[in-house]
């Protein structure tokens, strides 16, 4: 049992980035469908950059750059793919679905190129360092292993979406951000600068959601890439919803979809059973997306302009 | 208040809407956009495999016509592009984005498969495929039915619907084929003897001739049926359709089931005519490359022609430099990205004019 | 001398082809209230919005305190000490009115919540208005929303206030209040620029007036030494006789009779409360009153767009004799009924015309469900579209160019052509002539008049009174949502209509309103 739950956890909490960046990004109005492509891109950015220094260091990793330096790279790799989405929608007004899926596409190509390239031990020596748990956590039985067992990432992911949650519910910065997603006109005329928002926002949270990338290969699958990251990505979009657009809540919901997905495995059921169990995430996020719909409580639909592009000089 | 400040300044850059836009002019546009996307991505390809940029082109060429064999794969996949593209215009051009043309199709051919697999022995062929058509059209119709009943009563927003509707189709199928994966390995086997009859002796001219037709009979249906008009209406403007009395909960969830059983119907395309088996990767993320072809196509029937056969050009060659000068075949994805990112990018120059700001002495800040 | 606060030196802006404003001067005083001037689309909005950086001018240049300044963005403007209240409230729904308030507020302090719904409340008990700083806006009536957009213009200290036809939602009372706020602020040292057609507000509230025409700056001058007639004249133009003809009413028979109709939107609000009057074919009823007192609904009720919660439509058909009811009916089945009753909406290219298809397909939006053949018969409306373009000189470079590519009164023809092609008993028209220019609206006065003369009950829903006079043959004013008269366009005045629109049902409506609220 604990075991399940330590390895829900672990699944969830790389969804938990992801469904947090694309939050910030839904908050801002941008529905962005390229956030499979910008995960598996923020991983392999990550992986190449363990791989450069692993190269430079000549395989003598130093713990705290082992895993600073691929955070980082992976931050960046999934900006910059939010950049491409924020200049293509925003400053060229492109069409949100499709920009977004081209640049899943496209990312999923890049990363894969990306990771081609390198060496796989190059990078997953590094993952020794990001499942390292707390040295005592051993010896707090169950609390400790339910707890504290993980590696830095999970905690990282918690950080985060609470870090989230304040700022777009406690922080003038917030109430912009979700004022830009919900009338961009509005905001607009309250002197918010708009297109800002809607790319910082954008970079802030692909960075964000690239880190789900990067914990999937270094945490859960312990270094190994495994070429499922972008439908990964599809499993936080979906996330998105069954958080009703809260990153605090997120931490539960992303507990849960992160069971549904490993309870197959701990479960003695067969083969075929599984593969149903794996359908569930999506069929429960399906139901909360109609029962918001029928309630059409005005807390909790999806940002108003969520795929809008917005033009000020229009008429 | 602050002191404001004194310092002129005009905005830097200045966009205005154009009014109208020739055709030529737009097709201009489109063309130097595609050049330089193939500009750009002969300089990322010179610089990652360190080759002659024309050699790579040359490579291109051959991959997609290099061999009647090749021109015949072009074909065929441009036309199960082009059926799913079709499926999803009507949806698109109504408003209604259908991003689960995946799933309709995915649904479409598991139905193909399970058809084969449960009753396929059954029945003489020529009544197997009558009802096999049927079924799988029916099965499509359904799942894109589903997100429209929701989206027509309770405004359930599509995109995101649609999107899990192709995760449950995925798991449907790997469920099925564990269940009738008799070796207990997990995929379906072949089932060569249900498969469509070969026209002229060429395996793919049965698919390519229905599509054709299927989108001779959908340019007409939206331009000049009364439910396509109802359907650009609807899209246009709700209030509109409201005014002038078309039941709007009506049109929707009949165009989704037009665009589901088409879906749905490549789907059956997919196995009764091509692979006689079914598993999660059939589609192959053509439900998604279909939205491109169709948007890019205006939703114009006749121009998907052009831009499916595009995009399959692009995928066949890029896998054929993948092989050729021994590079990831993942340079088919970014190669295809990259050109795609540049149309898209383009579309804003047809419609909007950019004015710089006069040259001057005005200093600038900050 | 002092600068002034705000100065206009040969603003100049263009939409496509429109010219919206040209060449305008105009100048705001230090304390002082400005009343701006101007007919529906004479550009008053799209001028103040410069002035608060929603829209960049394409010429002349804008000084605050005698600096000239660049306003690029409303940021830009509230830096400058402008705040402008539009006539659609700016609001975010479901946000809190404090959340709005502060919204795009930079002042390097702490956010934090409760200090700002302390200072929100703070505002509003100095100036007596009543708010809950916590309420949602989604929960709010209008007239609350209104104040919740003032608040956030205080809450700034704006020196410059620009209000957007403030009280075209408001009851006389919470004018008089909003007037009596607006005052204070004005001896406060405060400048005000307020947006509004309503002469009586503007002889009550300005100290001088600016009167825009077409784009174009009149004049300004001192309230006190002016009065209506000279004020009107300025924004008309000339004397008001429009020299529209109008012939008796031959043989009026009782086409349409509505009794009791009420309707209650989504917040509770009666949009419709117990309207009753009688259409009679061969006449123009016009119907007044303040924007938004229901005339829309009202209109739309008829047509089977809008559901009504108590009352009838009975429509009595000229061919059989029948009496048909046309509630809860939908605008299909009332055709079916063999009701011809066409519709221009107020909403020409959001409603009655589909922007981005041409002219003969939007032809064919009444007709083409005619015949049993599944394909469209192009044909037909082809025809139709050039004998329109042809008899109403309609300007277009051919049949097949999409309406949004026309210029406002050619849209409009368009639309008034096809409604009377369809040979209606009952036509109505909701503004007709809203932006259009005189040549244009005069095609409209003719059009309507003919189908009068063809035995048609014409309702045609007006907000320029002169028109109203001289076009129609009597006139049901509403206010509130309620009718407070019906009178004889030939015997009745100005300033009987006048009191008519601001009479006081609209009290009661209100105070409706807070019940159903509880």
């Amino acid at each position: 049992m604990i075991a399940f739950l330590v390895s829900a956890i672990r699944f969830g909490m790389t969804l938990l980035f992801g469904s947090t960046g694309e939050t910030i990004t839904e908050k801002s109005g941008h529905l962005n469908l390229g956030i499979p492509g910008t995960m598996c891109v923020g991983a392999a950015s990550g992986c190449v950059a363990a791989s450069l220094y692993y190269t430079a260091a000549s395989g003598n990793l130093n713990p705290v750059l082992a895993v600073l330096i691929p955070l980082l790279a992976t931050f960046a790799g999934g900006a910059l793919m939010g950049l491409i989405y924020s200049f293509m929608t925003v400053t060229l007004r492109a069409n949100q679905n499709v920009t977004g899926l081209v640049l899943t596409t496209l990312g999923v190509g890049i990363s894969d190129y990306m990771v081609a390239g390198i060496e796989p031990h190059t990078y997953s020596s590094a993952s020794i360092f990001f499942t390292t748990s707390l040295p005592f956590a051993k010896h707090l039985g169950w609390f400790g292993e339910l707890f504290l067992s993980y590696g830095i990432m999970i905690y990282l992911a918690i950080v985060i979406a609470i870090v989230s949650s304040l700022v777009l519910n406690k922080t003038k910065l917030g109430l912009h951000l979700r004022a830009v997603g919900e009338s961009p006109a509005t905001a607009d005329a309250a002197g918010i600068n708009v297109t800002a928002y809607r790319y910082g926002a954008t970079c802030i949270g692909c960075g964000i959601a690239g880190l789900g990338g990067l914990t999937f290969v270094m945490d859960y699958m312990l270094g190994n890439w495994e070429y499922v990251i972008d439908s990964i990505g599809w499993l936080a979009v979906a996330l998105v919803i069954f958080t009703v657009w809260r990153p605090n809540f997120g931490i539960l919901c992303s507990i849960i979809f992160g069971a549904f997905y490993v309870a197959s495995s701990y479960l003695n059921i067969d083969l075929a059973a599984k593969a149903l169990f794996k359908m569930l995430p999506y069929v429960v996020t399906t139901i909360v997306l109609i029962i918001i719909s029928m309630m059409n409580r005005k807390e909790d639909q999806p940002p108003a302009s969520l795929g809008l592009n917005y033009y000020r000089e229009e008429r | 208040m602050s002191k404001p400040d004194t310092i002129k300044k005009e905005p830097l850059i200045h966009i205005t809407k154009r009014d109208a836009i020739s055709w030529q002019k737009s097709m201009l546009i489109r063309a130097i956009a595609i050049v330089c996307a193939l500009l750009f991505t002969a300089v990322i390809i010179t610089i990652l495999a360190k080759q002659n940029p024309f050699k790579v082109y040359a490579s291109m060429f051959s991959g997609a016509f290099g061999t009647p064999r090749r021109i015949w794969n072009l074909l065929n996949g441009t036309c199960i592009l082009l059926g799913i593209a079709l499926a999803v215009t009507p949806a698109f051009r109504m408003k209604f984005w259908n991003c689960g043309a995946e799933g309709q199709t995915l649904i479409g051919a598991l139905a193909a498969a399970a058809c084969m697999y449960l009753f396929g022995d059954k029945m003489p062929l020529p009544l197997f495929f009558v009802v096999m058509t049927l079924i799988c059209i029916v099965v499509g119709a359904i799942w894109g039915l589903i997100p429209a009943i929701f989206k027509a009563f309770f405004n359930t927003n599509e995109t995101l619907f649609t999107l899990m509707m192709n995760y449950i189709a995925m798991q449907l199928i790997s469920f099925f084929m564990l269940i009738w994966g008799k070796d207990g390995s997990g995929t379906l086997p072949n089932m060569p003897e249900f498969r469509f009859p070969k026209i002229a002796g060429n395996e793919f001219l049965l698919a390519i001739i229905a599509v054709l037709i299927v989108c001779g009979l959908m340019y007409v249906y939206l331009r000049y049926s009364k439910q396509g008009y109802e359907i650009s209406v609807v899209g246009e403007s709700e209030n509109t359709a409201k005014y002038i009395g078309i039941n709007v909960k009506k049109v929707i969830i009949r165009t989704m089931i037009i665009s589901g059983a088409l879906c749905g119907f490549v789907g059956l395309l997919l196995v009764a005519n091509g692979s006689c088996t079914v598993n999660t990767a059939i589609v192959d993320g053509r439900g998604f490359t279909a939205i491109m072809v169709s948007w890019l196509a205006k939703f114009n029937p006749l121009y998907m022609i052009l831009t499916a056969f595009l995009i399959i050009f692009l995928q066949c060659g890029a896998a054929q430099i993948s092989t050729d000068l021994r590079l990831d075949k993942s340079i088919g994805d970014i190669t295809t990205g990259i050109i795609l990112l540049f149309i898209i990018g383009c579309e804003f120059f047809i419609h909007y004019k950019v004015h710089f700001r006069k040259k001057t002495k005005e200093e600038h800040d900050a | 001398m002092e600068h002034a606060a705000l100065e206009l030196r040969h603003v100049t802006k263009t939409f496509g082809n429109v010219i919206a404003n040209n060449n305008v001067n105009l100048d705001l005083r230090r304390g002082e209230i400005l009343a701006l001037l101007g007919e529906n689309g004479c550009g008053k909005t799209t001028l103040m919005n410069m002035i608060a950086g929603i829209y960049f001018p394409d010429e002349g240049e804008i000084l605050i305190g005698g600096e000239p300044v660049v306003i690029t963005s409303p940021k830009d403007a509230f830096r400058y000490g402008i705040g402008m209240i539009h006539q659609h409230f700016k609001l975010i729904d479901v946000f809190s009115a404090s959340e709005n308030i502060v919204l795009g507020i930079e002042n390097g302090e702490k956010y934090r919540l409760s200090a700002v719904n302390d200072r929100v409340q703070e505002i509003a008990d100095k100036y007596g208005f009543h708010i809950d700083p916590k309420k949602k806006i989604h929960t709010m009536s209008v007239s609350e929303k209104q104040t919740v957009e003032i608040v956030k213009v205080l809450y700034r200290g704006a020196d410059i206030l620009i209000l957007d036809e403030p009280t075209a939602v408001l009851t006389p009372q919470e004018t008089e209040k909003l007037f009596a706020v607006l005052r204070r602020m004005r001896d406060d040292g405060k400048s005000i620029i307020i947006i509004t057609h309503k002469m009586h507000e503007v002889l009550s509230i300005s100290d001088r007036v600016a009167v825009l025409r077409k784009g174009e700056h009149i004049a300004t001058v001192d309230t006190a030494t002016t009065n209506e007639n000279e004020l009107t004249e300025m924004m008309i133009g000339k004397k008001v006789t429009l020299n529209i003809d109008r012939s008796e009413p031959k043989n009026p028979v009782s086409r349409l009779t509505v009794n009791h109709i009420t309707s209650i939107d989504s917040d509770g609000v009666h949009t419709l409360d117990d309207i009753s009057f009688t259409a009679y074919s061969g006449e123009i009823l016009g119907v007044a009153g303040i924007a938004g007192s229901g005339q829309r609904e009202l209109l739309e009720s008829i047509a089977g767009l809008h559901h009504m919660t108590e009352g009838e439509i009975l429509y009595n058909d000229p061919t059989s004799g029948h009496m048909e009811n046309l509630r809860d009916k939908t605008p299909i089945q009332i055709r079916e009924l063999g009701v011809r009753l066409s519709f221009v909406p107020e909403d020409r290219l959001g409603m009655g015309l589909v922007g981005n298809m041409d002219i003969i397909d939007n032809m064919m939006l009444r007709s083409y469900r005619r015949g049993k053949s599944l394909f469209l018969d192009r044909k037909n409306p082809k025809d139709l579209a050039i004998s329109i373009i042809n008899n109403l000189e309609v300007v277009t470079p051919s049949a097949s160019t999409p309406v949004r590519r026309l210029s406002g009164g050619n849209v409009q023809k368009v639309l008034v052509g096809r409604e009377i092609a369809a040979s209606p008993t009952v036509l109505m028209a909701a503004y007709p002539v809203r932006g259009l220019d005189i040549n244009s609206s005069y095609t409209i006065y003719n059009l309507l008049n003919e189908q009068k003369e063809k035995g048609v009950a014409v309702i045609f829903v007006g907000e320029d009174l002169d028109v109203l006079l001289e076009l129609c043959d009597r006139i049901m004013v509403i206010s509130g949502g309620k009718i407070s008269g019906i009178v004889d366009a030939r015997t009745t005045t100005k300033e009987e209509i006048g009191l008519l629109m601001t009479k006081d049902v609209s009290h009661t409506a209100s105070a409706t309103k807070e019940e159903t609220k509880r």
